[in-house]
């Protein structure tokens, strides 16, 4: 779930919280979407027929695609993988109409994450690292502690305004 | 607190034996916008004091000329109605509050389905020229008694073809909310079983509270007189019989912030500290209640009750 959920007070609002997911009992149908075999949470075990989805399968993308446009009202969509994966999931299901109360996010794998430079406007994928040369623009990027959940993306900022082009050591 | 806006009743005319519609126009400057699903509080001068009641606007929100409203006549209420169905004439100026909005459209659903019971009708007319304009997808189910509570039937089913359906009695709310695509969001206005149900059939079905939007309108309604003490400026008054306590503190002079004067919209909340409270709000929780109150509805039952004012 998103930070709003989140009652730790040292966080930052603007920062996407994950947790393990609570079984919605009120749901009548669960659909559990993860990023692959590895990424899969115990929970999927108590969900009552729940769809499962995995990435690692051929025809993910056009499979999910059909149970987002086929799903109705009292679905609810666990997500399981890295953020980058979770977000652009999570942006598909939005677009779909899902709400976010109905989406559960659960980041069961480290992997990457996605940068949004705001200089050039390119998402990218990045890694845990707090510096980075955008793929775009060149810039060096410092990621902040910013991140937005329509983009599924943290922003990145140039990190020495007198020297963009300079380079990053990350 | 806003001001309130001086109109001039341009037309009335009765759309069923029991709904009499208003055409209201600005006798100062231009009429505030509103979105669809705004209400306005209506002054009115009955001779147990002042009274404000709520209307729904029914009228097209892009149009900025004038507003309409369309009042139920309720004859075991406190009198607001009557005054509006038997006293008031076109050319008559009244007062009333500005647009307020406590039953917005979710601006991005992918279908919007009204249901409306009787006068529960009033602020999906605005609706249906704001999503007609916009060209969003959306049905309305209407249930009501024929040639009573029946008010716009015959515009609408010119205007709206397929997508009205209506009921001579409580529809099947299953079938209307199963197997709706995700994007969907419900909006209900009327009498409260009607609400309870739609809410209910919804939670059954798997719907989250967040697709689910009510309107009531139920105003305040009478109880016995009570002594009403506030502990700040140590002045004391009478609350009447037919009178709301919020009204009794208008009377005197106080400015409470207040939207809905139906327990609902929680800006009139009020901390008591003395005296038994009858709640009859639908805002607060029950602990909530055992430190505040909402003066627009809730009423005191014992000889007298102490307010943090």
């Amino acid at each position: 779930m998103t930070d709003r959920h989140c009652a730790a007070p040292d966080r930052l609002h603007s920062l996407p919280c994950y947790r393990q997911p609570l079984p919605r009992e009120s749901a009548t149908r669960h659909i559990v979407v993860m990023q692959s075999a590895a990424a899969c949470s115990p929970i999927v075990g108590t969900l009552e027929q729940p769809l499962v989805l995995n990435g690692e399968n051929a025809d993910f993308a056009r499979r999910l695609h059909q149970v987002l446009v086929n799903a109705t009202v009292g679905s609810h969509l666990y997500i399981m993988g890295d953020e980058a994966f979770i977000w652009r999931i999570h942006g598909e299901a939005r677009s779909a109409g899902l709400e976010n109360d109905e989406i559960d996010i659960t980041r069961t794998l480290a992997g990457s994450r996605r940068v949004y430079c705001v200089h050039c406007g390119l998402t990218q994928a990045a890694g845990p690292q707090p510096l980075l040369n955008c793929i775009g623009c060149d810039v060096g990027l410092e990621v902040r502690e910013h991140f937005s959940q329509r983009l599924g993306a943290y922003l990145g900022v140039c990190s020495n305004p007198d020297r963009p082009y300079s380079g990053v050591r990350p | 607190m806003s001001v309130a806006l001086e109109v001039r009743v341009s037309a009335a005319r009765m759309l069923t034996p029991a709904v009499r519609e208003f055409t209201l126009q600005s006798c100062t400057g231009p009429l505030p916008g509103f979105s669809p699903g705004s209400h306005v509080q209506v002054h009115l001068p009955l001779t147990e004091g002042k009274v404000r009641n709520a209307y729904s606007l029914t009228s097209d929100p892009a149009d900025n000329r004038h507003y309409r409203i369309a009042v139920r006549l309720q004859e075991a209420s406190r009198g607001g109605s009557h005054y509006l169905h038997r006293h008031v004439q076109v050319g008559d100026t009244l007062q009333i509050s500005p647009p307020a909005n406590l039953f917005a459209l979710h601006s991005t659903a992918g279908l919007h389905i009204l249901i409306a019971g009787g006068i529960g009708i009033t602020p999906f007319m605005a609706y249906i020229a704001a999503l007609e304009q916009s060209q969003a997808p959306f049905e309305l189910h209407y249930v009501y008694r024929s040639g009573l509570s029946d008010a716009y039937v015959e515009e609408l089913q010119q205007r709206l073809g397929s997508r009205l359906h209506t009921y001579a009695c409580r529809p099947d709310l299953n079938h209307i909310l199963r197997d709706r695509p995700l994007g969907s969001h419900v909006y209900t206005c009327g009498p409260q079983p009607l609400l309870d149900a739609v809410r209910q059939q919804a939670r059954a079905l798997g719907w989250p509270p967040g697709r689910v939007h009510w309107e009531t309108f139920s105003a305040a309604k009478p109880g016995q007189p009570f002594d009403l003490e506030l502990l700040r400026s140590g002045r004391r008054l009478r609350v009447g019989g037919e009178q709301s306590l919020l009204e009794a503190l208008e009377s005197a002079g106080l400015q409470i912030p207040n939207l809905c004067r139906g327990g609902v919209c929680g800006q009139c909340m009020t901390r008591h500290v003395g005296g038994k409270i009858e709640h009859r709000d639908s805002f607060l929780s029950p602990a909530e209640q055992a430190e505040f109150l909402m003066p627009c509805v809730s009423r005191g039952c014992g000889p007298c009750v102490s307010l943090d004012l």
